[in-house]
């Protein structure tokens, strides 16, 4: 399996896709028409302009699990390239043209390196003015030349948008933790449990029940 | 954080200057990635903790809440711990 993965050659211009660990809400909930990466994969490769590569790199969470026969169909197209998964994503964010994830967290962390992010999905992240939404694949060429446009004039968002990004994200927090893995917390204490919970009823008291009682009521429609 | 983006003076900025600095100076992908330790939590241990939750919190009363709308919306933790509301067109999806 190892010897489908290259590394990435200097001074090739590139977009990179980062996969998604699959099944995940990631894409069965925030994306659920996006399930099939590789048709998808395949339709941002034939619509890539011609002097960028497609660097994509499988989430080292899932590798191995797809098998072979899922990597040789890029093997048909010379703009793909497919990188070691164990490589550093954020090297890999730093020298790309732009990044490309369904509903993905690289693309926010592209966002604070000041990249333009192509999405597929709902996500936190996806009303910035430097995430460009697909929901036709008809529009992606003309997203692609957008952002290749950009970067040949060189168009670069404002000094401080990353602060402002990331400032808004952490104000948006509530206090608790829910993730088991990444933190070195006791989820199950006293304290946890009482921010968890007020953090559950403020994010409640933020729903608009008017708007999603139109929305329900023109979904029967 | 579409709210707070949209509304932020920028004499707030400097909440989020820590964070890009350690994104833009550093290796890491997140300060938190530093701790991670898979084996120290077993599925009962993350059981015992949506259990407690859901002992404070009843996911019922929040449906009732929403009162019609619960017929098309529901409550859930992401198998990566995040909380959203969700969509759905059954009411098996609540229990």
């Amino acid at each position: 399996m190892k010897k489908l993965f290259t590394e990435p050659l200097p001074g090739e211009k590139y977009f990179i896709y980062f996969m998604h660990m699959q099944p995940e809400s990631t894409t069965s909930a925030q994306a659920p028409l996006y399930l099939t990466q590789d048709y998808l994969l395949e339709n941002i490769a034939v619509t890539l302009p011609q002097k960028y590569k497609l660097y994509i790199k499988e989430h080292y969470s899932d590798f191995g699990n797809r098998g072979k026969e899922f990597y040789d169909k890029f093997k048909h197209y010379p703009n793909i390239r497919l990188i070691d998964p164990y490589k550093n994503s954020k090297q890999l964010i730093a020298n790309a043209s732009g990044i490309i994830t369904i509903t993905g967290t690289a693309g926010f962390e592209a966002l604070l390196l000041e990249k333009p992010v192509v999405i597929f999905g709902n996500v936190f992240y996806d009303f910035l003015g430097s995430v460009k939404k697909v929901n036709d694949f008809n529009k992606l060429y003309d997203t692609f030349r957008q952002i290749e446009f950009k970067e040949n004039v060189g168009v670069t968002p404002a000094e401080d948008e990353p602060h402002r990004i990331a400032s808004s994200y952490i104000k948006s927090l509530y206090k608790g933790y829910v993730n088991p893995y990444y933190f070195g917390h006791d989820l199950a204490s006293e304290g946890n449990i009482a921010d968890v919970t007020a953090a559950m009823r403020a994010f409640m008291n933020t729903i608009d029940e008017e708007k999603l009682l139109e929305t329900v009521i023109k979904y029967k429609e | 954080m579409e709210y707070y983006y949209r509304n932020m003076t920028e004499a707030e900025y400097s909440v989020g200057k820590e964070l890009v600095d350690k994104i833009t100076s550093s290796s890491a992908i997140a300060p938190g990635y530093a701790v991670y330790d898979k084996r120290s939590y077993t599925n009962g241990k993350i059981k015992a903790f949506i259990d407690k939750v859901l002992r404070v919190i009843n996911p019922l009363k929040i449906i009732e809440k929403v009162n019609n709308i619960a017929k098309y919306y529901y409550l859930y933790i992401t198998d990566r711990g995040k909380l959203t509301i969700r969509r759905c067109r059954t009411l098996f999806r609540y229990y």
